[in-house]
């Protein structure tokens, strides 16, 4: 190749100037001492890894207490280990070793399957009924374990799991001796037991950390990239100055590691001298950051991943209507569904906001009467009513309540969805004024209207008293009924009381039996009294258990069966459900309720509503502002209930608490209600429900993807913006063979400059005058000793500008829009 | 430093988060360990730190030009505790020229054991080569701090200059060098006018080989033919180093020596003459054998090179004034010296006879 604009003459010129000015010329420099055997090289790697992966399974297994065969375990992975750090002996073993590695464990997974399964079936159930209990989660997940040894499969599965990290571990011990990342993989994983508060063995504690310290003071030395340089040194220029970096000697880094791990196992013998015990004992301080992240944990194991992501909450939050028993735990996402702002007054009940109600319980579900129509069912209007007659019926009868004997305050409440199911309204209890809710009823129990996300409704509604009985209810609303006898909603209660009579007291055959041997047990016979209604309260009290992790109800199984004679644990729909069959076996009107039962005396979701932003006028009848406080109540998934509702004659629909009470709140009642967006739109059972998911991903996405695309432009703007200005040659230098390439020449770093100037030229990509400027002062920084003047570097970076434009210029559309990050 | 500094405190954070949610007292023994150990590696170190043996090893004393240089540095920590690293600064200086390059040189020590890091290289000029480590950089056990102490180590060769052909027609250099029978004894064919015997040394005439005695003794050994010389002859040198020609004066250098040799075989006593611009004198040596030649070019290595021109000449001039001796000048290219030119080497050096 000729001579192109005399690069090899100048650079053996300068090479010979270079040494002319220093009059010094080391040819070669020899390696440091004997030659480093390759043997102590993979024994230290091997050790290393082995000790780091084995301890860290051990950690966790013999934390849980998971039975499994630590000889074999050990074995495996040493062996594996060892083999791994041998991969390094030149890039053949390193390509070949990788892929027989990844072909084993391919192999060994498909042949392997089942016992793989068992294996870590068992691991995953030790480990979660331990976080089950200390992080108090209402879940309760198994995962099958049918293996013929059990101990084996937890072996094989750890030698798996093992192997995979020492795989990992291999390339970083090996090339950089990486103690970070060893540290940040490892450290959580033997932590685990001590976080939940496991026994963890000493030994396998001390090895761990004697292999990490060792790991560390490596790292500080001169072991990294030992495998890279056969030199066994590293060569740096730093203007005029070399710096040769030698490379330690494997076989002192072995024998440091080892008399490392040996001071260590002495200061564990020592310390199971004087503890004789020989484990550890956990001392739970209740340290408060300890229970912050428990709680965080808990969270996070409830909510799942999408649900943390989710500013306000995951999915349609809390309320929904699909079958019941399907999901084996309730999933609560601690988020907001609903800001309720009203006045609250200490003696005041609960608020109970209605989202929906269920009429005829069939296959496991509440449904309306527009879905499923009752035996004896009568139109509306056959009783000559219309919906829009029975939609405020309380409220119609208890605003003659002047005196008191039912109400306690009739109150402005402001409702406002913040990421509750938008499918619903969540209407107070025995609301003021019906108009508003006129043509929104289907029926009595259905309301099509709807109250999306950002929107709010506002209506009075009278608050009862709590210190009423049903049947003193009953009594009040008969003396309220003679004191109004003339009041037209009268007639139109005793035709739908009529109405109620015949449609809400339907009990599917199939539980009946079941229901009225539970009753008869229990004593409970049908009779005019609401007592009754206090006595199946009393009977879930004392004979059922309220708990959030029911499990399913099996296949094939009636619900409310199952839970009466069977499981007798659940949560707010299970009792809800039994206890409106019950109602109506014993002569009561009663029909299933879901929505939101918010708490006013829970301090922790409630804020003076300083704005008032939707009450500016007086919200309590009969009193003055400044009388009252308003409250901004947040509503969460926690809050989701269902409960029931029992017809008061001469008074309407009344809402009846019947789940036990529990420290744990009761909340949504199914699969659909909570959780995971992924779930829901795999789980769901409504069209609606799928397609709200399945917007709420999208948006997601779209969001995240645009974040990420806003970020992504914002850093390649940065990128661009340096490197436009970048003044260090050799930056420049490399990024015009990388445009280069992208142009079609087939460049790399260590192509020679004359090739470059000639190329640059033939294709007009530059011309000559700036290729040879160029090229000098490459040339010159890279074999000069006298370095290049900043004029000079900013020439260069000129002049790959220009390459730059001219390249991208000549380049077809797609790979304009391809690479256009690059120029 | 600075990614050590951070593994540590990485690893001290994993154990302090250890320590939150596990407070048992064995995390304060590790916790503790993990504290300590920096400390108990910086104070070992401070202690430790000038214990560290450090020589420059297997250096030659003399070599020629452009030949292979080796030498060892060894490194010999003698105590049980390891240094993170050794980081040490070699100088190679030619003092002739005052020239230099300068290398860094990190090993990893292993306690109680030699380490000896061979080097190799070659100088371009002649000239005393000094090879120094002026100061050596130590880290503790955990590379977490650093030391500089100097330790001054030094040790310097001898480059001797090429010996290069010196073809000149004149007979000046033969002047009162005696009758034609002379000629015949420097050709070595009359053994009768030998005026010794001497061991062989590098750079002598093959035809000056004593064949017969040589057969006796393990060594060659040659010829010294003596002549009566019929006046003082100096060998002078300018010694003018440009720094930016370094070339220039090594060619002086090599023509001064080639000449010098030359004079000799032809059996002339002589005087080889330079200027110490250090001293500020004219520094002389008695030639007879090529012993001296060796000697005095040696000696001369050790002399300053001027920065001017003619400095030199004119030391000499001013101290010699009387016109009595035959002066024999060695200088580059230059102008504004009153004698016959003898010799052009190369373009770049002159020869020049004073009478």
């Amino acid at each position: 190749m000729k001579d192109l604009f005399g690069i090899k003459r100048k650079r053996l010129e300068k090479e010979k100037k270079e040494s002319r000015s220093t009059g010094v010329y080391v040819s070669d420099v020899p390696g440091a001492g004997k030659r480093d055997k390759k043997i102590n090289g993979i024994l230290l790697n091997g050790l290393l890894n082995a000790v780091i992966v084995i301890t860290t399974v051990m950690s966790v297994l013999e934390s849980f207490k998971i039975g499994y065969y630590r000889g074999i375990m050990c074995f495996f992975i040493v062996a594996l280990s060892i083999f791994a750090a041998s991969f390094y002996i030149n890039t053949i073993f390193k390509i070949t070793g990788y892929v027989c590695v990844i072909a084993g464990f391919v192999y060994g997974i498909t042949e392997y399957t089942a016992v793989l399964r068992g294996g870590f079936g068992t691991i995953a159930n030790k480990f979660m009924e331990v976080i089950e209990v200390v992080l108090d989660l209402p879940i309760e997940r198994r995962y099958a374990e049918y293996t013929p040894n059990r101990e084996l499969a937890v072996t094989l599965c750890a030698v798996f799991l093992g192997g995979a990290f020492a795989l990992l571990f291999n390339i970083v011990i090996t090339e950089t001796k990486g103690f970070i990342i060893v540290l940040f993989f490892t450290f959580p994983f033997v932590q685990l037991g001590i976080y939940f508060n496991r026994n963890i063995n000493i030994y396998v504690f001390i090895l761990y950390m004697a292999a990490l310290t060792a790991l560390m003071i490596l790292r500080t030395g001169h072991y990294k990239n030992e495998t890279r340089k056969k030199s066994g040194y590293n060569v740096k220029r730093k203007k005029n100055t070399y710096e040769y970096d030698y490379i330690s000697n494997n076989g002192n880094g072995l024998a440091r590691t080892l008399r490392i791990i040996f001071v260590f196992v002495i200061v564990a013998i020592i310390i199971s001298i004087i503890y004789p015990k020989g484990r550890f004992d956990i001392n739970n301080s209740g340290d408060g950051m300890k229970e912050n992240t428990k709680e965080f944990a808990k969270k996070v194991s409830l909510v799942g991943f999408w649900g943390m992501l989710n500013p306000n909450g995951s999915g349609n939050g809390g309320i929904g209507r699909s079958k019941l028993g399907q999901a084996d735990r309730v999933r609560l996402d601690y988020q907001k569904d609903l800001d309720v702002i009203t006045a609250v007054f200490p003696e005041e009940k609960n608020i109970y906001l209605r989202a929906y109600t269920g009429t005829t319980y069939e296959d496991n579900n509440w449904k309306y009467i527009s879905e499923s129509k009752p035996a004896n069912y009568k139109p509306l209007e056959e009783y000559g009513l219309t919906s829009n007659d029975v939609a405020s019926l309380n409220g119609d009868i208890l605003k003659n309540d002047t005196n008191h004997l039912l109400v306690n305050k009739e109150k402005m409440i402001y409702v406002y969805n913040t990421f509750a199911n938008n499918l619903f309204r969540y209407i107070p209890e025995n609301v003021k004024d019906g108009n508003q809710y006129y043509n929104t009823v289907v029926n009595d129990d259905e309301f099509v209207g709807k109250l999306d996300y950002g929107y709010g409704i506002k209506c009075w509604y009278y608050n009862l008293r709590n210190d009423l009985t049903l049947e003193d209810m009953k009594t009040y609303a008969e003396q309220l009924k003679n004191d109004n006898s003339s009041e037209k909603i009268y007639d139109i209660e005793e035709k739908y009381r009529e109405y109620v009579y015949n449609t809400y007291l339907e009990v599917p055959a199939e539980n009946k039996k079941v229901i009225d041997d539970i009753l008869n047990e229990n004593g409970i016979s049908e009779d005019d009294s609401l007592d009754n209604v206090y006595k199946i309260i009393y009977l879930f009290d004392n004979q059922y258990e309220y708990t959030l992790m029911p499990g399913k109800t099996p296949n094939g199984k009636d619900f409310v069966n199952y839970f009466l004679k069977e499981s007798k644990k659940g949560y707010c729909s299970y009792f809800a459900s039994s206890a409106v069959l019950m109602f109506r076996e014993l002569g009561i009107p009663a029909r299933y309720t879901g929505g939101y039962m918010v708490s006013t005396t829970d301090s922790d979701y409630m804020s003076e509503d300083m704005y008032s932003r939707e009450m500016d006028e007086s919200v309590v009848a009969g009193m003055k502002k400044g009388e009252y406080t308003v409250y901004d109540i947040e509503v969460n998934d926690s809050d989701a209930h269902a409960w029931t509702e029992v017809y008061i004659d001469n008074l309407g629909w009344i809402p009846v608490d019947v789940t036990p009470p529990s420290d744990d709140e009761d909340t949504s009642d199914d699969s659909q209600g909570i959780g995971v967006l992924l779930n829901n739109l795999f789980n769901s059972n409504t069209v609606e429900s799928v397609k709200n998911t399945a917007i709420n991903m999208a948006v997601m996405v779209i969001v995240l993807g645009a974040i990420s695309v806003v970020a992504g432009a914002a850093a390649i703007l940065i990128i661009k913006y340096r490197r436009k200005r970048c003044l260090d040659i050799d930056k420049n230098y490399r990024y015009m063979v990388r445009i280069a390439k992208v142009g079609g020449l087939k460049w790399n770093n260590r192509i020679v400059l004359e090739r470059l100037g000639e190329e640059l030229t033939e294709y007009d990509i530059c011309n000559q005058e700036d290729t040879e400027k160029l090229l000098t002062i490459i040339e010159k920084a890279k074999y000069s000793n006298t370095g290049v003047s900043e004029d000079e570097m900013k020439n260069v970076n000129i002049i790959i500008n220009k390459i730059a434009d001219n390249i991208y210029g000549n380049l077809s559309f797609w790979k304009k829009i391809r690479y256009s990050y690059l120029f | 430093m600075i990614g050590n500094w951070m593994n540590y405190i990485l690893f001290l954070a994993a154990l302090a988060l250890a320590y939150v949610f596990y407070n048992n007292y064995i995390m304060f023994v590790i916790i503790g360990a993990a504290i300590a150990v920096p400390i108990v590696s910086i104070i070992v170190f401070e202690i430790t730190y000038k214990k560290l043996q450090l020589s420059i090893v297997d250096l030659p004393l003399k070599a020629g030009k452009n030949a292979d240089i080796q030498f060892g540095i060894m490194t010999l920590n003698r105590t049980i505790f390891p240094f993170g690293s050794i980081r040490i600064k070699l100088n190679i200086k030619n003092l002739f020229y005052n020239n230099q390059k300068e290398y860094i040189i990190n090993i990893p020590d292993i306690p109680r054991k030699e380490r000896k890091i061979q080097w190799k290289f070659s100088a371009v000029y002649s000239g005393c080569v000094r090879i120094n480590i002026d100061e050596v950089e130590l880290t503790d056990m955990l590379s977490l701090v650093k030391r500089t102490y100097p330790v001054n180590i030094e040790k310097t060769i001898e480059i001797y200059p090429d010996e290069c052909e010196i073809d000149t027609e004149t007979d000046a250099l033969t002047a009162g060098a005696g009758d034609e029978t002379e000629v015949q004894y420097i050709k070595g064919t009359d053994v009768s006018e030998v005026s010794g015997i001497r061991e062989y040394i590098p750079g002598d005439s093959m035809q000056a080989v004593h064949w017969k005695l040589s057969s006796r003794y393990d060594n060659f050994m040659v010829k010294d033919f003596s002549m009566p010389y019929t006046d003082r002859v100096y060998l002078a040198i300018e010694l003018y180093n440009n720094p930016s020609v370094n070339d220039e004066m090594d060619n002086v250098i090599d023509v001064y020596y080639s000449m010098a040799r030359l004079l000799v075989k032809q059996g002339r006593q002589f005087f080889m003459l330079w200027y110490n611009i250090k001293t500020g004198v004219n520094e002389i040596m008695e030639i007879q054998t090529e012993e001296d030649v060796v000697q005095a070019v040696g000696n001369m290595m050790y002399s300053y090179p001027s920065e001017h021109p003619l400095t030199a000449f004119e030391a000499i001039k001013t101290e010699y004034p009387e016109n009595d001796y035959t002066l024999i000048y060695v200088t580059g290219s230059m102008t504004g010296i009153n004698g016959e030119k003898i010799y052009t080497y190369n373009d770049k050096v002159d020869v020049y006879l004073i009478e």
